[in-house]
């Protein structure tokens, strides 16, 4: 039995340890959105809503062992939350996909993500996939930015969680 | 022990179903620049202020086109936390009036389709070298762009000592200054 049980632990060990679970991002996804002084007509406000690139940040998820059928059909999902490091309740973030990435050619995007969701402090469903995909291109919108926000800079974190489905 | 080895096999990808395999976090940050910013719409130029001599004798000069109320300030402006408000001063750059002559100038109340504290005139002054108040407690706000936006100036020229009246043609500079408190 107990040679049962410690044979059992290594198998589950080893099980994690061959098993291939991360999530990647592309370098340089961090924004920093910085209005200077003359960009701005007096008179008018800042423009309320910054964009950015469509590809801006590239997510890239391989979940399960190097197998083929994990890489064809294993499912997931994304989760998104922020933490608000010195935030303002004016200030809403949104993010959305862009585009499915590449991968496998059976592995794809199921569900969601294509319009923009309202990035919560709460973890709350981003989009669904099945199988390994790569650089799947994610777009952030900023919304509420004003010359009526006291002065100062603020941060946020945007937490992405893949959740084993 | 191998049907114990089996069911663990068999269960340990289910027992990951539904977890938390993985995260990343990315950083947002956002800047708001302190913006002290003022405008005179629909421009900066010279405005004509004109008394005309009298035509009958007994007659006062004539000052029916010694005002102009064509020019409006527009001013975007924001405050670091706790930061000072600002006012609006006007004074006499450069150049001096008539002989006996005065001009006066008066912000009106803010109009428009801005927002936050615009910012609230004062009484109306009469120009000088001197920087003196126009509008006060300018917090963080934006007027809105153009005429009909911010505050309207309205400038009178009357006479300061009527037998002093010394006619002429002068031109004075007028400097508006968007300033700390």
């Amino acid at each position: 039995m107990r040679i049962g049980i410690v044979t059992s632990i290594i198998f589950l060990l080893a099980y994690q340890i061959i098993a291939a679970q991360g999530i990647s991002v592309s370098p340089f996804s961090d924004w920093r959105i910085q209005p200077q002084p003359n960009e701005i007509v007096a008179g008018n406000d800042l423009p309320g809503t910054y964009t950015t690139a469509p590809d801006h940040m590239r997510l890239s998820v391989e979940l399960g062992g190097d197998l083929k059928n994990n890489k064809d059909n294993k499912k997931w999902e994304v989760e998104v939350q922020r933490v608000d490091l010195d935030w303002h309740r004016d200030l809403e973030l949104y993010v959305r996909l862009t585009g499915e990435g590449t991968g496998p050619e059976k592995a794809k995007v199921v569900k969601g993500g294509e319009v923009y969701q309202r990035i919560e402090r709460s973890p709350d469903e981003f989009f669904k996939c099945k199988g390994w995909r790569y650089d799947i291109p994610i777009q952030f919108e900023l919304r509420g930015v004003s010359l009526l926000l006291p002065a100062k800079t603020y941060r946020v974190e945007v937490l992405f969680t893949i959740i084993d489905d | 022990m191998k049907v114990y080895f089996f069911i663990v096999a068999i269960l340990t990808p289910l027992l990951l179903s539904g977890q938390i395999i993985d995260s990343r976090a990315i950083d947002v940050s956002l800047t708001i620049p302190q913006v002290a910013m003022m405008d005179l719409l629909p421009n900066t130029s010279t405005i004509e202020l004109n008394v005309s001599a009298p035509t009958r004798a007994g007659e006062p000069i004539d000052m029916s086109n010694a005002t102009d109320n064509s020019k409006w300030i527009n001013h975007s402006s924001s405050l670091a936390p706790g930061g000072a408000r600002r006012n609006v001063t006007a004074q006499i750059l450069s150049g001096s009036l008539p002989q006996g002559m005065k001009l006066k100038v008066k912000a009106g109340n803010y109009r428009g389709n801005g927002r936050g504290d615009q910012g609230m005139p004062s009484q109306e002054i009469v120009l000088n070298n001197m920087p003196q108040v126009i509008l006060r407690d300018i917090g963080a706000c934006f007027t809105g762009r153009g005429v009909q936006q911010g505050h309207q100036l309205s400038f009178t020229l009357g006479y300061d000592n009527y037998s002093n009246i010394d006619f002429g043609n002068e031109i004075i500079v007028i400097a508006f200054t968007l300033t700390d408190n």
